[in-house]
């Protein structure tokens, strides 16, 4: 089964439980005493996905309300909202789709059900590879249990150096997923470019053991918000550098809009911060395809791709623009 | 010399409040706000020094000055009109004029508002927002006990009990590992000690509701807000009720998830 063609891949991860949308956004509706989330359904009619339940129903206390919408979604079994979710990430360029339902239960046994429920509800709606995420190998496994592999491969994000997560690379080796792999060290996260490259050398080492194919493997060096510590960001890129230099094959990336975090116009940070992630090697970005360019992110990826050698003559960037500015 | 008047941000209640003295006292302590305002570290011990000879004693400096000057950009947060960089900034503003007070507060003065060990509950690694309630928490007066991440109960209660400390405050930024706080706070329950410690919880997917259920006494939503939640707790007047942070201060976007 054909992946995707060489060049940037974009991992949306929209779909996640976390996702909030201020009670002050456009697409925030009220009618009939009731207050929802205007969207477009699958056969391009207007729908609105009910949030009466969950904010506050005085206005005095609405101000500043984030409304988790992917869960209330989930929770509202509204599969149509989760469509649109979902092909509008496909639209802006998402390869690589991560469900996240952690946060809708800090119960194991709920969560593991939610990503069941996702895995199947998302599979419906898109043949793209769907990535099982979770700070919990148990909720991993039931995303992979639920898996569907006719329909495309499944990913697992992610594997790390943390106690629990040893099995993860086997796993991924069984059920032929792509395997996600994360910097943190077994005692804490890393707090340098070169703890970042170790802890990553290790898990390569330990994905070698298991014969995990090199195309297989995405490590993530960890993004952390500049917001907090003004060298997070060069302690990221200076890793990608290094990983590079030392796996010219591997894919790397990260979540890259963590590093705005906390502050204003992030999408100017997060754009600037993809491009130079790029500029120091990374082939995979986790990003909201959605908001996080200024371009849509397909012309974005088809112009990176020209620009770093990976299309020849530049021939997909031009035949991207011929196709008639889609 | 004539008497002036300043209005300052009250870094106690949060309200604006105002002082009068002197003109020099005055322009020593406006000098001093702005400059912690500003972040300017550098210039900061001596404006601090500056202050102290115009004959203000050191715990107005502290209160009517530095902490003052926190407070201003505290309040800006608040209504979202300034970022978690700036905040820290003027933390370490606020910081670098305390080795010039400190041997000069008296015992009764010198004395924190309160003694807080803090964590990140075991099989969590996550640091960077427990790392901002603490700078917050020390520069509103607070003295800081930090035992990092992946923090096991019984580690939580030695340190508890070897600071002799008023407030736990522990963190969990993965919904997968929320559970460990209730684990801890029944460990402290185990070993008698859960009355003579009051609990805060926080952490991007803890609410209050679930920090409420799992029987803590207070939670906050961000670094700022845990400090004002602190202070209630301590208050002599708090009467044993769960203290929600979010319902002191407006709502806001939810703190860091990483």
């Amino acid at each position: 089964m054909t992946m995707f063609a060489a060049g940037l891949i974009v991992i949306g991860e929209n779909f996640n439980v976390t996702r909030k949308i201020k009670v002050t956004s456009p697409r925030v509706v009220r009618e009939g005493g009731r207050i929802g989330i205007a969207y477009t359904g699958s056969g391009g009619g207007r729908k609105v996905l009910d949030c009466t339940d969950i904010v506050p129903a005085d206005p005095a206390q609405q101000d500043g309300f984030m409304i988790p919408h992917i869960a209330q979604a989930l929770r509202k079994r509204e599969l149509e909202y989760i469509g649109s979710v979902i092909r509008a990430q496909e639209k802006a360029g998402a390869h690589i789709i991560d469900l996240c339902v952690d946060e809708i239960s800090p119960y194991p046994e709920e969560r593991q059900e939610w990503m069941r429920w996702s895995v199947k509800a998302v599979q419906e709606i898109t043949g793209a590879t769907l990535a099982v995420d979770s700070s919990d190998s148990g909720t991993i496994i039931a995303g992979l249990d639920a898996y569907d592999h006719r329909k495309s491969r499944p990913a697992i994000n992610s594997f790390n150096l943390e106690e629990g997560r040893e099995g993860l690379v086997d796993l991924a080796r069984e059920r032929d997923a792509l395997l996600f792999v994360n910097a943190s060290g077994r005692e804490g996260m890393p707090q340098s470019a070169e703890e970042r490259v170790r802890n990553l050398q290790q898990c390569m080492r330990m994905m070698d053991a298991c014969n995990i194919a090199m195309a297989d493997r995405y490590l993530d060096p960890l993004v952390f918000p500049i917001g907090t510590d003004s060298e997070c960001g060069n302690h990221y890129l200076q890793a990608v550098k290094d990983l590079r230099a030392g796996y010219p094959d591997v894919h790397i990336f990260g979540g890259h809009s963590n590093v705005s975090f906390g502050l204003p116009r992030r999408a100017a940070l997060n754009h600037a911060f993809t491009l130079l992630s790029i500029a120091a090697g990374c082939d995979a970005v986790m990003v909201d395809p959605v908001m996080n360019s200024p371009r849509p992110f397909e012309e974005f990826r088809y112009a990176a791709d020209a620009l770093t050698g990976k299309d020849e003559y530049t021939m997909k960037y031009l035949g991207y623009c011929r196709r008639g500015q889609d | 010399m004539t008497t002036e008047i300043l209005s300052i941000i009250d870094p106690v209640t949060g309200g604006t409040r105002e002082i009068s003295g002197p003109s020099n006292q005055i322009a020593a302590l406006r000098e001093l706000i702005g400059l912690v305002e500003r972040g300017d570290h550098n210039k900061v011990p001596t404006a601090t020094e500056k202050a102290l000879e115009t004959g203000l004693s050191a715990l107005e400096v502290l209160m009517n000055g530095l902490q003052a000057g926190l407070a201003v950009v505290g309040e800006r947060f608040k209504r979202q009109k300034a970022f978690i960089p700036e905040v820290l900034m003027t933390a370490r503003a606020m910081k670098a004029g305390m080795p010039v007070l400190k041997p000069l507060l008296t015992a009764t003065q010198g004395k924190p508002q309160g003694v807080v060990v803090l964590g990140t509950v075991k099989g969590d690694l996550h640091d960077v927002g427990r790392g901002i309630v603490g700078t917050m928490m020390e520069g509103a007066g607070f003295q800081v006990h930090d035992v990092g991440v992946n923090v096991a109960p019984e580690v939580f209660i030695a340190k508890i009990k070897e600071v002799n400390a008023d407030i736990i405050g522990m963190s969990a930024l993965l919904s997968t590992t929320m559970m460990m706080q209730k684990a801890t706070i029944q460990a402290l329950r185990d070993a008698g000690m859960r009355d003579t410690v009051k609990v805060m919880s926080g952490g991007a997917p803890v609410t209050a509701a679930f920090a409420e259920e799992v029987g803590a006494d207070g939670w906050a939503p961000d670094a700022l807000t845990a400090v004002e939640a602190a202070k209630v707790l301590m208050g002599t007047d708090w009467n044993g009720k769960f203290v929600s942070g979010a319902a002191l201060s407006r709502a806001r976007a939810p703190a860091a998830a990483c």
